[in-house]
């Protein structure tokens, strides 16, 4: 039941910080053609839908490593720094495994020094966002 | 959940005061003020991270033109022959400068880390493109003006305190008399 809250938690927290993240792609010339960046690490990218499938894709993996977050973190009362570290590592794993792994050597998309810095430091920004959250919503004892 | 935008506590002299409804009493930011505060601090950072990408290393050549209209077009006496004489024959190195010091503003506000240190230094490259580029043909005048007094802003209130990593950086560095002047120093700029 504990463990069930930490992850719901998790899962909210992500999901708040996966919407913070997907606003810095979502302010641009296009509006949000950087949105189309995110469907495509993933090879759902598509003129009509990409930027919808890619605000979607931030809001679903950001639940995701929100629930993987709070699984590590798990029941203990886990202080601000540790917390917010916890969270920027998450989202450097994030960019390895979504970025990286599947955009890059799955899907072949050519990752230069603009396309690193333009990825990594939003993924950076959601785990923080992630951590900070978690650690304002975690239960205080009574 | 509260904050003052001072690290020193004001301490109340008169009987309003007590009260707390004097008007010249410091001011407190509520919770979901301080969170609204991060979210334009995060914003703001966005802003400075989107203008990293059309002047990249190892050319920053979309930079040139800018600073090119800056020594034409300058209000400020000698400026423009500093731009012409000084800045435009050392482009790499000034390239490199002026990227790395965005570079550090788009950091300090993303994540909230030495914030107000992020923002003076987004203060003083705006003022620098506002005394240079204000009055250049196409530009209103206003653009870098607001974005000057965005910096000031971001100075003046400590906005990394929510949703960034001056929340822990302020505990870790608290008031004291006894701290060392870089203490003191970096305690401010959180």
């Amino acid at each position: 039941m504990v463990m069930m809250k930490t992850l719901r938690r998790g899962l909210l927290a992500g999901l708040c910080a996966g919407f913070f993240a997907a606003l810095l792609f979502i302010v641009d010339y296009g509006p949000a053609n950087s949105l189309n960046t995110v469907a495509r690490w993933l090879g759902l990218d598509s003129s009509g839908s990409g930027r919808l499938v890619g605000f979607l894709l931030m809001l679903l993996l950001g639940a995701i490593f929100g629930a993987l977050f709070s699984t590590a973190t798990g029941r203990r009362d886990i202080a601000l720094g540790r917390s917010l570290l916890l969270g920027v590592l998450t989202g450097a794993m994030e960019w390895i495994i979504v970025v990286y792994v599947l955009g890059d050597l799955v899907n072949h998309l050519r990752i230069d020094f603009g396309s690193w810095l333009f990825t990594f430091i939003p993924l950076l920004v959601y785990g923080l966002l992630l951590g900070s959250l978690s650690y304002q919503w975690r239960p205080r004892p009574a | 959940m509260q904050i003052s935008s001072s690290a020193r506590n004001t301490r109340a002299t008169t009987t309003e005061d007590d009260a707390g409804i004097s008007p010249s009493s410091a001011v407190s930011l509520s919770g979901g003020s301080l969170y609204a505060l991060a979210i334009v601090r995060l914003l703001v950072g966005l802003l400075w991270f989107q203008q990293l990408f059309w002047k990249l290393p190892p050319s920053f050549a979309g930079l040139h033109r800018y600073l090119v209209e800056e020594g034409q077009y300058t209000f400020l006496p000698g400026y423009g022959y500093i731009i012409q004489h000084v800045f435009l024959p050392n482009f790499i190195l000034l390239g490199a400068i002026t990227w790395t010091a965005e570079l550090l503003v788009a950091l300090s506000l993303l994540f909230g880390v030495f914030t107000r240190l992020g923002g003076l230094l987004a203060t003083l490259l705006a003022l620098q493109l506002y005394i240079g580029l204000a009055y250049a043909p196409g530009e209103w005048y206003w653009t870098y003006g607001m974005l000057v007094l965005l910096g000031i802003v971001l100075v003046i209130i400590p906005s990394g305190r929510r949703l960034g990593v001056d929340q822990w950086l302020a505990t870790r560095l608290p008031y004291s008399e006894q701290t060392g002047r870089l203490a003191r120093i970096g305690r401010w700029f959180v």
